[in-house]
C-alpha cells in the first residue's frame, strides 16, 4: 500500500496546457475524488499517474518512489476506464484473470482469486460469457473486478460509473466506496459529477482548466468555497451568485432591488479591502422562501416552480437576475407571484469581485 | 381486408423478384466456372461435338487422370489414331507435365507468401495504425505507391537481381519478391482494422502488467483477426495467381513452375486438348475457391473494413 | 540500466522489413527499369558493358505507331472496364444488400468466387468461351438464331477488343461489389428509416441518400481498379496474346514482349516507365483520396 505525489506536473499537448503545475498529495488508503468541468484535465491527470502519458514536467511519486522512468507495466496500479476497456475476445474469467497472468501466478491459484473476487462482485454467474454479452452494470463490474483481482498499491478509476443509468450509478457508488474501505487501497476516483464526488470522497480535489482549484474534505470544500468557480461547481442546485455594492459606513451590502447587512465576521475583511463592490453567493438550500413580508426579506417574483417530491426547486427573479430555491412543497407560489426570500446571514459567502476569492473571515 | 390480400400479395411478389435477381447474378458468375466443368468431364474429343452439350452425357473422369499423370499409352493410343505422336511419346509427355508438381509449387510459394507478408505486414500496420510517429502519412504513401508499380516495370530488374542472387529456376524467387508485392495492400487492410480497436484496450492492458509486444500478441492481433484473415486471403490468391513473375523465373523447367505458368506452358503443349486444359483450370481453381467459400464470412469483412475506410 | 524504447524508435524498427522490402523489389527497381531504358540492352546482358544511348529508346518508342495504338487500346480498355466494372459490381452490391438476409448470404459467396480465379486461368477459361468454332458463347448466340454462324471473338479485331473487356468485367465486378457493399454497410440504417418516414420512394432514396454516401467509396473503388486495369497484363497474354496483330497489347504486355520475346531489355524498359509515369498520376488522385479519409492516429 502506498500514497501517491504528483509535484509541479506540467502537460502540454501541442499549445493546449493540459495541466499547469499540479502538485497534489494523495494519501494512502483514502479515497481521493477529482473532480471538474469537461476538459479540465483529470483524465490527463490519470493517465501520467498510470504512467500511459508522459508528462511535459514534473514527477510523480508511488510510495517514496519516483516512477517518472517506469513504464505503466512495472508500475504497481489498476486502472478502470470509462469505456472499461474489456477485452472483447476474452471470456469475463480470461479478462479478470487477464492482470494475474502478466504476473506468472499458478494456475491454481488464478483461478482461486478470479473466482473470488467474482464472488466479491456477484459475477460467478457470468464467468463464461463474452463482454458483448453483458449488460453495462456488468461489464462495470467486470472491469473493477481486473482492477480488484490483483490487489494493486493504488486504483484509478476515470469516470467508471458514467455509463450507467442513473439509479444504477446510485447503487454503485455507495458499493464502490464500501469496496474501497474495505480494501484500504489508495484510490483516485475522477469524476465530473459533483454528487458523486460529494458522496464518495474522503477528500476532493476540484479542478478547472488544468489547475487545482481547492483541496479538501468533502464538507469543507462545501462550506468554505475557495472561489466562486468552486462555490458554484460543488452543490446542486449550483450557489446563486448576485453582484452587491459595499456600504463600508453602514456595513451594508446594496443590490439593484435590495439591501442587507454584510454578515459580521466579513465586517473587518470589507473595510480593509476599501473596494466598493463584492459578489454575494448563497446556496438555493439557504434560501427562505416566505409568502409575505418580514424584516429583512427580499422581494422576488416567481419565474418556474419544478416539484422534486420531496421538495420544490424555484425559479424566481430577483434585482434582475434568476436565483434558485429550494422550498418544501407546501409552498405552492404561481408563476409571476411575488414571494419573499431571506437567508441566514451565517450561510452567506463574499467573493471578491475582481480575483474571485473567497473574502477572509476572523 | 382487400389491404391485407394486397399486401400479402406484395410480400410475395418481392420474393419471387429477389429470387429471380438473384439467379442472375448466379448465372452471370458461375456460368463459365460450370461449362469448364462440364467440359473437363467430357471424354477426350467430345468437347468439339455439335450440338454442345451443356452438361456431359457420360461423364468421365478421364481428362483429370491425364492432368493429374496417371494415364496409360494403352488410353493414348486407343484414342489418337493418325497423330504424328507416337502414344508412347505422348504418354511421357503427358506425364512430365502433371499438375501435380506445380499444385504443390504453388501451395508451399502461397503458403509462404501468405504467412511472411502477414508477419510484415502485421509490424508495419501495427506502427501506422496505432503508434505516434512523424512521417506517418508520408510512410504509409510510400508503401502504397509501390504497390501501384506495375509488375511490367520491375519484372526486368528483378529477374537480373534472382539471377544474380542465383536464385532463377527455384522458388525462392518466386517466394521472397511476392513477400513484398503483397506487403502494401496487406498493410492497408490490418491498418484499417487496427485502428478500429479502441486506444483503452492497449492501455488497460499496460497497466495490467503487459509489455507492449505481448499487448501485440495477446490483444490486438486477436482482435484484428477478421482483418489479418482477410490480408492472408488477398496475398494468397495474389501469389497463387502471380505469372508474369513465376512464368519469367521459372525459365520453363517444370519442375519449380507454379499453377499458373504450367498452366500456359500446358495450354501450349496441348492447345487442342480442351477436356484437360479445363479440367487442368478446375484443379487450379478449386483449392483457393473452397478455401475462400469456407472463410468467406470473415474475407468479405475484413475487405470491407479495408473498404469503408477510404 | 534497462533500454526504454520509445514509440517513434518502435515505429521505425516495424516499419523497417515493409519498407526495406518495398525499397528493394519497387523502388530500387524502377531506377533500375530507368537506367536500362538509356541502354541498349539486349538480352539479359549487364547494363554497365552496353552502349548508353540516352533517350534514343524513348524516341523509337514515341515514334512507333504501335506504342500510340496500345496506349489508346489500353486507355479504353481501362475506361471501358472500370466503368462496367462499377455499374455491374454496383448493381450486385444492391441487389445483395436488397434480397432477404439468407438469399443475401449465398450471393456474397457467389459473387466472391470470380475475384478467386486467377487472371491468367480467367484468360484460359474465356478461351475456350470464346472459341471459334465451339465457343459456348458463340454457339448460344446460334442457336437463339441471333446470328448465322459462330462470330470470331477473338480474331475479329473490334470483338477481340470488347472480348478482353467482357471477360475482365466478368471476373473483376465481384471486387467492386465487394468494395461497394463495404460502403453500403456503412451507411447507418437509422438514415434510410429517416428516409422513409420522411416518405422517400426506393429510388428517389437510391439517388438522393445512398449514392452520395456511397460515393467516396465508389470514388475509391473506380481509382483502386483503374490503377490495376492500366497494368493488365495476364488476361491479355493469354487470352489473344495481343491478337489480332497487335490491337489488343496493352503497354505491359508490349513491355514484357520486348523483354522476353524479342530480348531488348532497354527499349521494353523504355515502355515500362511510360506505364509507370501514367500511373503514377492516377495514383497521386488515389492517395490524396485515402489521406483526405485517413482516421488513423496521428
Ligand atoms: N491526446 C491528446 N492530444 C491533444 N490534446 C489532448 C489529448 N488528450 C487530452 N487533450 C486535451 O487536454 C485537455 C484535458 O483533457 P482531459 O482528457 O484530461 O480532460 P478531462 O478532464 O478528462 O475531461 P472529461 O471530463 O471530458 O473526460 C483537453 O483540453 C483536451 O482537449
Ligand atoms: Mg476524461
Amino acid at each position: 500500500m502506498a500514497g501517491v505525489r504528483v509535484e509541479g506536473l506540467l502537460k502540454k499537448f501541442g499549445n493546449v496546457t493540459a495541466l499547469d503545475h499540479v502538485s497534489l498529495e494523495f494519501e494512502d488508503g483514502q479515497l481521493t475524488v477529482l473532480v471538474g468541468p469537461s476538459g479540465c484535465g483529470k483524465t490527463t491527470l490519470l493517465r501520467i499517474i498510470a504512467g500511459l502519458e508522459d508528462a511535459t514536467g514534473g514527477s510523480v511519486f508511488i510510495g517514496h518512489e519516483a516512477v517518472n522512468q517506469v513504464p505503466p507495466w512495472e508500475r504497481n496500479i489498476a486502472m478502470v476506464f470509462q469505456s472499461y476497456a474489456l477485452y472483447p475476445h476474452m471470456t469475463v474469467f480470461d479478462n479478470i484473470a487477464f492482470p494475474l497472468r502478466a504476473r506468472k501466478i499458478s494456475k491454481a491459484e488464478v483461478k482461486q482469486r478470479v473466482e473470488q473476487t467474482a464472488a466479491l462482485l456477484g459475477l460467478s454467474e457470468l464467468l463464461q460469457r463474452k463482454p458483448r454479452q453483458l449488460s453495462g452494470g456488468q461489464m462495470q463490474r467486470v472491469a473493477l473486478g481486473r482492477a480488484i483481482v490483483r490487489k494493486p498499491e493504488v486504483f484509478l478509476m476515470d469516470e467508471p460509473l458514467s455509463n450507467l443509468d442513473a439509479k444504477l450509478r446510485v447503487e454503485m457508488r455507495a458499493e464502490l466506496k464500501r469496496l474501497q474501505k474495505d480494501l484500504g487501497v489508495t484510490t483516485i476516483y475522477v469524476t465530473h459529477d459533483q454528487a458523486e464526488a460529494m458522496t464518495m470522497a474522503d477528500k476532493l480535489v476540484v479542478m478547472r482548466g488544468g489547475v487545482i482549484q481547492q483541496m479538501g474534505e468533502p464538507e469543507e470544500v462545501y462550506s468554505h468555497p475557495r472561489n466562486t468557480f468552486v462555490g458554484g461547481f460543488i452543490g446542486s442546485p449550483a450557489m446563486n451568485f448576485i453582484r452587491c455594492s459595499v456600504d463600508c459606513a453602514e456595513a451594508e451590502l446594496h443590490a439593484p432591488d435590495f439591501q442587507c447587512k454584510a454578515p459580521s465576521r466579513f465586517v473587518e475583511a470589507l473595510r480593509r479591502r476599501g473596494k466598493d463592490s463584492v459578489i454575494l453567493g448563497v446556496r438555493p438550500e439557504d434560501l427562505k422562501v416566505l409568502a409575505s413580508f418580514e424584516e429583512g426579506a427580499v422581494p422576488a417574483t416567481v419565474y418556474i416552480s419544478e416539484p422534486m417530491g420531496k421538495e420544490m426547486l424555484l425559479t424566481v427573479e430577483v434585482g434582475g437576475a434568476l436565483a434558485k430555491a429550494i422550498t418544501p412543497t407546501n409552498v405552492r407560489p404561481r408563476i409571476g407571484e411575488t414571494v419573499w426570500l431571506t437567508f441566514d446571514e451565517a450561510c452567506v459567502h463574499l467573493f471578491d469581485s475582481e480575483t474571485d476569492e473567497a473574502l477572509p473571515t476572523e | 381486408m382487400s389491404a391485407k390480400l394486397s399486401h400479402r400479395y406484395r410480400t410475395q411478389y418481392t420474393y419471387l423478384m429477389q429470387t429471380v435477381v438473384t439467379i442472375l447474378i448466379a448465372v452471370f458468375c458461375l456460368t463459365p466456372m460450370f461449362y469448364i466443368l462440364s467440359t473437363s468431364l467430357k471424354p477426350r474429343g467430345a468437347e468439339y461435338m455439335i450440338p454442345l452439350e451443356l452438361w456431359p452425357s457420360k461423364p468421365t473422369l478421364q481428362a483429370y487422370r491425364a492432368v493429374l499423370g496417371i494415364v496409360e499409352e494403352a488410353e493414348l493410343a486407343s484414342e489418337s489414331k493418325g497423330s504424328m505422336v507416337l502414344p508412347a511419346d505422348q504418354a511421357r509427355i503427358v506425364k512430365s507435365l502433371s499438375f501435380v508438381t506445380p499444385l504443390r509449387n504453388s501451395l508451399i510459394v502461397s503458403s509462404a507468401v501468405a504467412a511472411f507478408s502477414l508477419l510484415i505486414s502485421s509490424l508495419s500496420a501495427y506502427a501506422i495504425a496505432r503508434l505516434r510517429f512523424r512521417y506517418k502519412i508520408q510512410s504509409l504513401i510510400f508503401l502504397q505507391l509501390g504497390a501501384m508499380i506495375p509488375i511490367a516495370v520491375t519484372i526486368a530488374p528483378t529477374f537480373m537481381l534472382m539471377r544474380s542472387l542465383g536464385l532463377l529456376r527455384t522458388l525462392l524467387a518466386m517466394i521472397i519478391p511476392n513477400i513484398f508485392y503483397n506487403v502494401p495492400m496487406s498493410t492497408w487492410l490490418i491498418a484499417c482494422y487496427f485502428a478500429e480497436l479502441p486506444f483503452d484496450l492497449e492501455d488497460a492492458a499496460k497497466v495490467d502488467g503487459y509489455k507492449p509486444i505481448q499487448i501485440f500478441w495477446k490483444v490486438i492481433i486477436p482482435l484484428a483477426a477478421p482483418g489479418l484473415f482477410s490480408a492472408g486471403v488477398f496475398a494468397f490468391l495474389g501469389s497463387w495467381g502471380e505469372f508474369m513473375l513465376a512464368s519469367a523465373v521459372s525459365m520453363g523447367i517444370p519442375a519449380v513452375q507454379t499453377v499458373p505458368a504450367a498452366m500456359l506452358n500446358f495450354s501450349v503443349q496441348f492447345r487442342y486438348e480442351w477436356t484437360w486444359i479445363s479440367a487442368a483450370i478446375i484443379l487450379s481453381v478449386a483449392l483457393v475457391a473452397f478455401m475462400t467459400l469456407v472463410f468467406q464470412r470473415w474475407v468479405i469483412r475484413g475487405l470491407t473494413a479495408g473498404a469503408v475506410k477510404y | 540500466m534497462k533500454i526504454r524504447l520509445r514509440e517513434p524508435t518502435i515505429a521505425f524498427l516495424f516499419l523497417l522489413p515493409a519498407f526495406i522490402g518495398v525499397i528493394v523489389f519497387y523502388y530500387y527497381q524502377i531506377v533500375q527499369t530507368g537506367i536500362y531504358s538509356l541502354h541498349n540492352l539486349q538480352h539479359t546482358a549487364d547494363w554497365q558493358t552496353q552502349p548508353f544511348v540516352w533517350f534514343k529508346n524513348y524516341a523509337t518508342v514515341f515514334r512507333s505507331t504501335y506504342f500510340w495504338q496500345s496506349l489508346r487500346f489500353t486507355v479504353y480498355f481501362t475506361f471501358m472496364a472500370t466503368v462496367l466494372e462499377l455499374a455491374v459490381g454496383l448493381g450486385m452490391a444492391m441487389a445483395t444488400f436488397w434480397v432477404s438476409r439468407w438469399l443475401g448470404g449465398i450471393l456474397r459467396a457467389i459473387i466472391i468466387m470470380p475475384w478467386v480465379i486467377p487472371p491468367i486461368i480467367n484468360a484460359m477459361i474465356w478461351r475456350w468461351l470464346f472459341h471459334a468454332d465451339v465457343g459456348l458463347f458463340g454457339y448460344i448466340l446460334v442457336s437463339l438464331g441471333l446470328v448465322d454462324k459462330p462470330p470470331l471473338f477473338l480474331t475479329e479485331p473490334m470483338l477481340a477488343v470488347h472480348s478482353v473487356i467482357f471477360a475482365d468485367v466478368w471476373k473483376n465486378s465481384s471486387i467492386m461489389a465487394i468494395f461497394l457493399l463495404g460502403g453500403l454497410a456503412a451507411i447507418p440504417a437509422d438514415i434510410y428509416d429517416a428516409a422513409k418516414v420522411d416518405g422517400a420512394r426506393s429510388w428517389f432514396r437510391f439517388r438522393k441518400v445512398t449514392l452520395p454516401m456511397l460515393l467516396p467509396t465508389i470514388l475509391v473503388a473506380l481509382l483502386f481498379r483503374g490503377i490495376d486495369a492500366l497494368r493488365t497484363f495476364d488476361l491479355i497474354y493469354g487470352l489473344t496474346g495481343g491478337g489480332p496483330g497487335t490491337v489488343t497489347e496493352t503497354l505491359s504486355s508490349f513491355a514484357y514482349k520486348y523483354y522476353f520475346t524479342y530480348g531488348k531489355f532497354g527499349l521494353g524498359s523504355a515502355y515500362a516507365i511510360v506505364v509507370f509515369a501514367i500511373i503514377v498520376g492516377l495514383a497521386a488522385v488515389y492517395l490524396s483520396r485515402i489521406r483526405r479519409n485517413m482516421r488513423f492516429k496521428e
